[in-house]
């Protein structure tokens, strides 16, 4: 079997379908070959036999009034059938009666046999009859006859044959040209595969044609090459956030070490100065810049957990989600004179408590923080149905985003305005749990000065998991 | 002389025969000729076809062989017709004198002793389904059926009238034709 590994489908296929042709034919042939050996034999035997019959009746007079030399002259007739080397015709008592042997035949010595009987000799047939009138049995006649039945026998095995081989050069001929029908596609995707790993571009898809299993294999294909792309293109998000992370976690958690690695040396100096005021002052610089450190790294923690870790989904009133984050953030809320807005009759909602806490508590400072110069800054937390789904928005009168950037809100540690406080992890935080809950979430500001409305979906976990049964 | 040559060889012909047919007779007084022309009388019944009648078809009544004039077989007919069977009937033979007598019988042998009264006897016997045979020179040509004769050699022969067997209402099998000669 290892030898046919490296032979090509198509030739394979004309293989398996010649075997088949030549094991059904040969098989067929055969069987017929065979059997026309019989009926050659038995056409000859069958005219011997006529021959034999007819001229033992002729003798039966003969025998029974006993006139030999009477049976001798019907015997004589057998000279018009150059075939027939010997007539012997024998009375009831098996002795010889009456003769013939065609000229240059020598007399043969055979055995007397009282019943139908005969024998192939090579091409020679022997034969015998009896000869009988109205039931009595007058005797016997035996003929020997010269057929050509191995010539039939050799020529009818040479039509056969010939036959045997212009079939199966058709079958080879039919099969390499129908052979296309199942190796074209697999080859054609062979040949896609090829494609694709060798230029790196898993853009391209193979047609289906078909609907059978090589269907199947072109479809499976196809997908897979989705989950390829939609994974690289995955791989290339992650990698580039993962860039932008080690950047700001080297840049951010730089600078406050610079900061305090440069208070300690004036610390040291202070010290051997003896200036107290000032080192107090200085040290409480340095405890400012580790906590901003600890702020930032605490916050990629978060964020590491989020994907993670859950607590268990339970049925919330928003209202109360909206009040708890209210408390978190009052402090901002109060610096910026920041009037805040709860529609009444908010929905249930289904979820972690402190994580969906957590994105109304980073909504509504970002929205505080982005207030600009607002001589009444507002912002409104409502929800509002779309179609099927209930959105839940909170919406400010602040300085707005630009449509260019309404994606790029939401990508880690990428601050629009470098001058206003925070990591930048935020907006990102957020995405991240509403992600976990299968909801979406996305900007609407129609620009600078224009305010903005950060809306997501929560959706009910519950009903899309009877949906699913 | 030549006709004890003649006799001899059919003499050892017809031993020949005797031995093919099986051996009834244990008498050597009984002539040769003759057992072989009862022989022949029998086989040629074989060959022959009595019309389907009423009378035929009725098997017990026996297959009547009639003699006219001097009886040449001495019993050999007699003999014969207790151990045979004829058309699968039991053979009678009879002795008659007269063709009035002739009824009711299958075959009828003419004697060479009335030679001169044959004529008369086959024009009693026209047409009627009743075998005639003798041994009489000329008797075919006159109108009988069968009629033995001896060649040459000293074999027995017989010769036929095939016309005459036809019109009677026989039906004599094509390959006894074929073996006797053919009269007219």
């Amino acid at each position: 079997m290892g030898l046919l590994r490296k032979v090509s489908i198509k030739n394979k296929i004309v293989m398996v379908v010649l075997s088949v042709c030549a094991l059904t034919i040969g098989l067929g042939f055969s069987l017929d070959f065979i059997y026309s050996i019989n009926t050659i034999k038995k056409g000859i035997v069958n005219s011997t036999s006529m021959s034999a019959k007819l001229t033992g009746e002729y003798c039966i007079t003969s025998l029974s009034f006993n006139y030999p030399d009477r049976a001798a002259e019907i015997l004589a007739k057998l000279n018009a059938m150059p075939e027939i080397l010997n007539g012997y015709v024998y009375d009831e008592s098996s002795n010889l009666f009456a003769s013939y042997n065609q000229e240059g035949e020598n007399p043969v010595e055979i055995p007397v046999k009282k019943e139908a009987f005969h024998r192939f000799e090579g091409d020679y047939l022997h034969l015998w009859e009896p000869i009988s009138f109205k039931g009595k049995h007058h005797g016997t006649i035996y003929l020997r006859a010269l057929t050509q039945v191995t010539e039939k026998i050799i020529n009818r095995f040479i039509i056969m044959f010939s036959l045997m081989l212009g079939l199966l050069m058709l079958s080879y001929i039919f099969a390499v040209t129908f052979q296309k029908i199942i190796s074209g596609p697999i080859l054609k995707l062979a040949q896609v595969s090829e494609q694709i790993s060798s230029k790196g571009d898993y853009s391209f898809r193979a047609e289906k044609k078909s609907e059978d299993e090589v269907g199947v294999l072109y479809d499976e294909f196809n997908s897979m090459l989705d989950v390829i792309q939609s994974r690289e293109e995955e791989l290339e998000n992650k990698n580039a956030e993962l860039e932008r992370f080690t950047y700001t976690v080297s840049h951010d958690l730089k600078s406050p070490l610079i900061t305090i690695k440069g208070f300690l040396g004036l610390l040291e100096k202070e010290a051997a100065g003896g200036d107290v005021d000032q080192m107090k002052k200085d040290i409480f610089r340095i405890s400012e810049a580790a906590d901003k450190m600890q702020k930032l790294l605490d916050e990629l923690l978060e964020l590491s957990r989020i994907g993670r870790l859950i607590n268990t989904p339970e049925e919330l009133p928003f209202k109360e989600l909206v009040d708890d984050a209210k408390r978190l953030v009052e402090g901002r809320l109060n610096e910026k004179n920041v009037r805040l807005e709860i529609e009444p009759d908010l929905p249930m909602v289904f979820g972690d408590r402190n994580r969906l806490c957590e994105i109304l508590e980073n909504l509504l400072d970002n929205s505080a923080k982005y207030m600009g110069e607002q001589s009444s800054p507002c912002i409104k937390v409502g929800s509002i149905p779309d179609g099927e789904e209930l959105v839940f928005y909170v919406q400010d009168n602040g300085i707005g985003i630009d449509p260019e950037y309404h994606e790029r809100v939401f990508t880690l540690f990428d601050k629009l305005d470098q001058s206003i406080e925070g990591t930048g992890a935020g907006l990102a935080i957020v995405k991240r749990i509403v992600e976990v809950h299968e909801g979406r979430i996305w900007v609407e500001s129609d620009g600078e000065g224009k305010g903005s409305t950060f809306c997501f979906t929560i959706p009910d976990q519950r009903i899309k998991k009877i949906k699913e049964v | 002389m030549l006709y004890i040559v003649f006799k001899k060889r059919a003499l050892i012909l017809s031993l020949c025969i005797l031995c093919l047919w099986r051996p009834v007779f244990a008498q050597s007084s009984q002539s040769p000729e003759y057992l072989l022309k009862s022989v022949f009388l029998e086989k040629i019944t074989r060959f022959t076809d009595w019309p389907e009648n009423s009378e035929w078809s009725d098997i017990s009544k026996p297959f009547v062989i009639s003699i006219i004039g001097k009886n040449p077989f001495n019993g050999i007919l007699k003999h014969m017709s207790q151990s045979r069977k004829i058309k699968n009937r039991k053979v009678e033979i009879r002795y008659i004198s007269s063709t009035k007598e002739i009824s009711p019988s299958h075959i009828l042998f003419i004697s060479a002793s009335k030679k001169d009264q044959m004529p008369a006897i086959l024009l009693a016997l026209r047409n009627k389904p009743i075998l005639t045979v003798s041994e009489v020179k000329g008797f075919a040509e006159k109108g009988g059926h069968i009629n033995f004769y001896i060649t040459k050699k000293g074999t027995l022969h017989f010769e036929i009238n095939e016309a005459m067997v036809r019109a009677s209402g026989l039906r004599m099998h094509l390959l006894l034709i074929e073996i006797a000669k053919i009269v007219k």
